[in-house]
């Protein structure tokens, strides 16, 4: 007697576990098929509008790599080859010449070549780069905007929310298609929105 | 006994594994403290000694000082990386083996315990387990309804109130801040035949003034009167003889950087007070010019958040009253970013003795009457503009000119005086600049003289059409053109000085390169030119030919542009120091006195005084 | 009137060709008389998107052994060489970045915001756990976890936890679940996985304070089995759900319980339930359950009113609010040049009506996210308190199935079925 009365409630718990089973595989189900119907899917990944960009210097800082996966990028077509760059030297600079007390650069990874008279080619040493701007401060506002950041694909961990693009002021860093991972100057077309 | 052997040692093993890992993360820690707080790569002590090496320029020894504290720091700071990097791995081997150790050492010390014969009360697990979920849930709720009492909703409260106080206090007055008695308000009511009457006694006593009006030299042209007939539908139409009495814009009448005036002092010191009748400080900052009708000096000031349209009273240096603008509505667009040596307040104001017009950094064009209410306001469009919007107004025949030369394109309009409405814009073909308009009477008619780059270009007042234009500077154009004597003149650093004789085709009379401005203006009369360069040259051309006549060297360099009055040519260099120079083929230096501030403002003439603007006070000198 | 600054050292050496994007470009590209060629711009690869499926494949393979392991094989071993390599691939090669925990607010924003592009990796991420969960219990976190892995890996001696504690710290995942959707659908942030504490370790690379913590649950992790995992991780009360109802599930015995006690003391998560033979008033257990459950509703909405009101608060995380906020309520630090935020918002030209709109907009979200959230706080928390009114009968010692993350420990412990048992059993007989 007792024995069945046992067995009983056992069968009744079994089938309200099983119903609440299928209930919730179902629903996961449901989730997932709206969620990949009804949204965008695909690979994405972060990247710097570089024309919304304020140089605000926290790439450098807020990246959870150290340094940061922000890089300065030279977009060298539009570069104007001065002779004084406004990203290479501080304001108000005396001499053109690389000594430390002229380069705007805190870890002088901005390389000076010379090419021809009057022009100056200059390189970015990724290493030594810390992606704090200060060099695309002084290119944009001086002259042509040729330097400017980007995120290191290869360096970049992708992080599901770019802990920099929390930080970014301006909102420039969004995410781009796996696709086309790049927002380079020159190859990439200001968007007027 | 092995097991007991192996348990020492897996004890021991974890031991000093665990006294390695917290030495190495002790210092980590360390380490990383001094990393944040003495970032290497912001070192102050360099920022200064770079500093002072930009005021001794010669000093080598702290040059190659710099260069190794350079070095030092940027070795600092990725050795400090290298060593919390290695550190890390160290940490993390460490702790992996007193790990491993120490489980080894707990599976050899199990035992298999005893198992606890009496089993606790399920029903009081089961009540401690209530009593806690509600204690957890009830702190959770009371947490949160502490939270919504405590904090304040400023979106819909704080905002919208100060938003209201806003709105009332704009509509009633226009925030003016009176500081003086003012003068009968009422007088802008009866307009129409008081003006008609203005302008008969204007037209008679036109030859008295010019008489009265000390030119620098009788060879100099009068412009002529024909040129303007008054407009019937403007409140006031002024003659170029009221413009000449007073110094209505920047470089005074037309913006040609003369002033018909006499009776001007030459000699002044700043430090002892000496011929300063008055000296206050602007309450904002502003590089923009004084402006001075009848007795009243005009300057405006701005930062990022204020921009404010000052009046002084020119006797006495009384604020008469100040202009706050507010409530002007912004397109959303490029950031206004200028940068410090410009500011928001560069462009001068310019008034016809009626009425004030201000435009800012921002894009802020602001029209008041003399007494400071508020005639109308609008945004012109935010200047793209990479140093800040510093082309000053010009006011003829009631419309105010603008030459908006941003990154995105080149263009001048014409605003009505009275209304703000826009009466025509011209597209140019120009690249950003930085200089202002002036008007140059060329046979009997006006035109409207730009420089650019690439293009000196001349427009008819009335319509904006294009009259001609002439590819020849390059760069950044900062200075204004020049004219006198049927000839414009314009110049820029790294570009050329040329003089060029207006007519379509325009006609290049001669070039040079001896000396370039970059910011001050050049300024002629009399068949003479003059060039003040920013690293402290001043130079006389012969206008006609272009040789150069004198040349003269300041232990400073030029921004304010130079202005002939009285028979004089008055230089002010960036410390402060004016050099006065007679109208003269030969140099003849008159005196060099001192107001001890910077200066970059273009100085104004006016009843026999000087008003000058350093970085923060306004000065007038007079006798 | 302008500046000194630059000063063009480019001589116009003919006429050139302006770049079609730039029409303003101030100096433009010389022409070089020598015959140098300006190097191209590198742009390294990212990481190739078929490895990103692969990790996926790898997922699901590592949930399949776990089972296998568990169900099957009975092995504790087997899960714990699992767990090394999921911390080892997924934490430390990975860095622990794409994680099912993290994915929840992938989902959550992607079912919000259809204009949001959510990978499909992350969608695997988020549902293979939960599937495995519903058929075979929590495999994931014994076996397919990083974060799991590296507590396992860590606990040396494990106490046990007074039952009150561990209920009261058991509120807190339906609290960080809660507000992590809720920040995720607001797009205000990812707090999970800026919380993460372990991802700092996984990429030996973090802030301070993020180390410290990550080190602290380390440390604490040595004596208390996986702190995170049961009283923070919000992925963990979505298994605990879907595990509850599973089909099949890890057992401490693989036959009959012979009610040793061997196994009492070895779950370091407190998860395994004691037989259970007293006397029941029924009747008096009946009436406090269904009393308690009659409260839910009523729980349900005293929480979303005691949450909506508190959003304001909460709103205050959004980086638009409490800017709109802070311009508000201290204007003079427009004036503060080095304030960045705030003067990068002044030099965007957007205007503080736009700014205050905005704000607003998001703090009603906040609202009408209050309510959703306080009520699903009052449900759980009813359910958890409603839960612990009644209780069964158990002859046999088994696994907790909602806690248990099948880490396999008790399996070891089980006489019942291993070789020298059975010559014991045997001589006895």
């Amino acid at each position: 007697m007792n024995d069945r009365k046992e067995n009983k409630a056992k069968s009744r718990r079994d089938f309200l576990q099983s119903t609440a089973r299928y209930t919730l595989a179902i629903s996961i189900g449901g989730i997932g098929g709206l969620v990949a119907s009804k949204s965008k899917t695909g690979d994405y990944l972060w990247q710097i509008d570089p024309f919304v960009c304020t140089q605000c210097g926290r790439c450098a800082d807020e990246c959870v790599l150290t340094p940061s996966a922000v890089k300065c990028f030279h977009a060298f077509d539009l570069c104007g080859y001065c002779d004084l760059c406004g990203g290479y030297f501080k304001p108000g600079v005396m001499d053109l010449n690389t000594g430390g007390e002229n380069q705007l650069c805190p870890t002088a990874a901005i390389k000076r070549n010379f090419v021809e008279d009057p022009f100056f080619e200059y390189t970015i040493d990724e290493d030594l780069c810390i992606g704090c701007g200060k060099c695309v401060k002084g290119c944009s506002s001086f002259g042509n905007g040729s330097l400017h950041l980007q995120i290191n694909q290869d360096l970049c961990v992708n992080c599901n929310q770019c802990a920099i693009a929390r930080m970014c002021p301006s909102d420039a860093i969004t995410r781009v298609p796996a696709s086309n991972p790049y927002k380079v100057k020159g190859d990439f077309i200001k968007s007027n929105t | 006994m092995r097991d007991r052997e192996k348990q020492i040692f897996a004890l021991r093993t974890a031991y000093i594994s665990g006294i390695f890992s917290m030495i190495v993360c002790l210092v980590i820690l360390l380490n990383y403290r001094q990393l944040i707080t003495t970032d290497p790569l912001e070192s102050k002590l360099l920022k200064t000694m770079v500093e002072r090496l930009q005021e001794d320029t010669s000093n080598e020894e702290l040059k190659e000082e710099i260069r190794q504290l350079d070095l030092m720091t940027r070795n600092a700071y990725f050795t400090d990386q290298w060593q919390i990097r290695s550190g890390a791995f160290l940490f993390i081997g460490g702790i992996v083996i007193m790990v491993i150790a120490l489980r080894i050492y707990y599976s050899l010390k199990a035992k298999i315990v005893q198992p606890q014969s009496n089993i606790a009360s399920l029903d009081l697990e089961l009540l401690i387990s209530r009593k806690w979920i509600l204690y957890t849930v009830a702190i959770i709720f009371g947490l949160a309804l502490l939270a919504s009492y405590l904090s304040i909703d400023h979106l819909s409260k704080t905002y919208a109130l100060t938003e209201v106080q806003e709105k009332n206090a704009e509509i009633p007055v226009q925030q003016i801040i009176p500081k003086d008695a003012l003068e009968n308000p009422a007088v802008n009511g009866d307009d129409e035949s008081q003006n008609v009457e203005l302008e008969v006694e204007n037209e008679a006593t036109q030859k008295d003034v010019t008489a009265q009006v000390n030119t620098p030299e009788d060879g100099e042209d009068i412009i002529a009167e024909s040129a303007e007939k008054p407009i019937a539908s403007s409140p006031k139409a002024i003659t170029a003889n009221d413009l000449k009495n007073n110094f209505p814009s920047f470089r005074g009448p037309f913006g040609l950087g003369i002033a018909y005036q006499s009776n001007i002092p030459t000699t002044w010191d700043g430090t002892s007070g000496e011929n300063i009748k008055w000296k206050v400080k602007i309450p904002l900052p502003g590089f923009n010019s004084p402006v001075i009708w009848d007795k009243k000096v005009f300057v405006t000031g701005a930062d990022r958040t204020n921009e404010s349209i000052y009046c002084y009273d020119l006797e006495n240096g009384k604020l008469v009253w100040e202009y706050k603008v507010t409530g002007i509505e912004r397109p959303s667009g490029k950031p206004i970013k200028p940068t410090e040596d410009t500011g928001f307040a560069a462009p001068t104001v310019t008034t016809d003795g009626e009425f004030v017009f201000a435009i800012f950094a921002t894009g802020d064009l602001v029209c008041v009457d003399i007494q400071g209410n508020r005639k109308w306001s609008k945004n012109v469009g935010i200047p793209d503009n990479h140093y800040g919007h510093s082309s000053s107004l010009l006011l003829w025949k009631n419309k105010v000119f603008i030459q908006f030369d941003t990154n995105e394109a080149g263009k001048i309009l014409a605003l009505d005086a009275t209304t703000g409405n826009q009466v025509w814009e011209t597209t140019r073909t120009s690249k950003i600049s930085w200089a202002s308009p002036i008007l140059a009477n060329v046979a009997n008619q006006y035109e409207l003289i730009l420089s650019s780059s690439p293009e000196v270009a001349a427009y008819n007042p009335e319509s904006g059409k294009e009259l001609w234009k002439l590819n020849c500077l390059s760069g950044e154009v900062g200075p204004s053109p020049g004219f006198n004597d049927g000839i414009v003149f314009a110049a820029n650093e790294y570009a050329k000085l040329i003089a060029i004789k207006p007519g379509n085709p325009p006609e290049v009379l001669w070039e040079s390169n001896e000396y370039l401005p970059e910011v001050a203006s050049p300024v002629a009369i009399n068949g003479l030119l003059f060039i003040a360069t920013s690293y402290g040259v001043a130079a006389c051309f012969d206008a006609s030919k272009g040789e150069l006549l004198w040349e003269y060297e300041a232990d400073q360099g030029f921004y304010a542009s130079p202005v002939i009055a009285d028979g004089k040519v008055f230089f002010m260099d960036m410390d402060g120091k004016m050099h006065i120079f007679s109208i003269d083929r030969v140099k003849k230096v008159v005196g060099t006195p001192e107001l001890g501030e910077k200066v970059v403002s273009t100085p104004a003439f006016a009843q026999g005084k000087i008003m000058l603007r350093g970085y923060d006070h306004l000065y007038c000198i007079g006798k | 009137m302008n500046r000194q600054f630059f000063k063009i050292v480019s001589i116009f050496s003919g006429l050139l060709i302006s770049v079609i994007t730039f029409a303003q470009q101030r100096f433009p590209r010389p022409d070089f008389e020598s015959d140098y060629k300006s190097p191209s711009i590198l742009v390294p690869e990212p990481r190739h998107g078929w490895m990103e499926y692969m990790d996926v494949f790898i997922l699901f393979i590592v949930l399949s052994l776990a089972t296998w392991f568990v169900l099957k094989k009975r092995s504790r071993k087997g899960v714990l060489y699992l767990s090394l390599f999921t911390l080892i691939y997924f934490g430390f090669y990975r860095n622990g970045c794409i994680c099912s925990i993290g994915a929840i607010q992938n989902v959550t924003l992607a079912l919000v915001d259809p204009m949001y592009a959510i990978s499909l990796t992350a969608l695997a991420f988020f549902m293979l756990p939960l599937l495995f969960a519903l058929f075979a219990g929590r495999v994931f976190c014994g076996g397919a976890c990083p974060l799991g892995a590296i507590q396992d890996l860590i606990i040396i001696k494990p106490i046990e936890l007074p039952i009150g504690i561990r209920k009261a710290l058991g509120v807190i995942p339906y609290l960080y679940l809660g507000l992590s959707i809720l920040f995720a659908a607001t797009k205000t942030d990812f707090i999970i996985c800026r919380y993460d504490p372990f991802v700092g370790i996984f990429r030996m690379d973090a802030s301070f304070n993020m180390l410290v913590l990550g080190g602290s649950f380390l440390i604490i992790g040595m004596f208390v089995g996986r702190p995170y995992c049961r009283f923070l991780c919000p992925y963990g009360v979505l298994l605990n759900w879907t595990s509850s109802v599973s089909k099949k599930h890890l057992t401490i015995t693989p036959s009959e319980c012979i009610d040793c006690k061997l196994c009492e003391r070895s779950c370091p998560m407190d998860a395994i339930n004691k037989p259970v033979t007293e006397p029941v008033s029924r009747k008096k257990d009946i009436n406090r359950f269904v009393l308690s459950v009659i409260i839910i509703p009523i729980l349900m909405l005293a929480g979303g009113y005691i949450v909506s009101k508190s959003h304001v608060y909460l709103s205050k995380v959004n980086r638009t609010v409490s800017l709109a906020e802070l311009l508000i309520t201290h204007p003079e630090l427009k004036a503060d040049p080095d304030h960045i935020d705030i003067q990068t918002f002044l030099a965007s030209g957007k205007t503080m009506d736009s700014l205050v709109q905005e704000a607003t907009v998001i703090r009603e979200q906040f609202r009408i996210g209050g309510w959703i959230l306080g009520a699903f706080f009052g449900l759980s928390f009813g359910i958890m308190f409603s839960k612990k009114t009644i209780y069964r009968n158990r002859t046999d010692y088994e696994p907790d199935k909602g806690n248990c993350v099948s880490c396999g420990r008790c399996m070891d412990f089980c006489p019942v079925g291993k070789e020298d048992f059975e010559t014991l059993m045997k001589l006895k007989s």
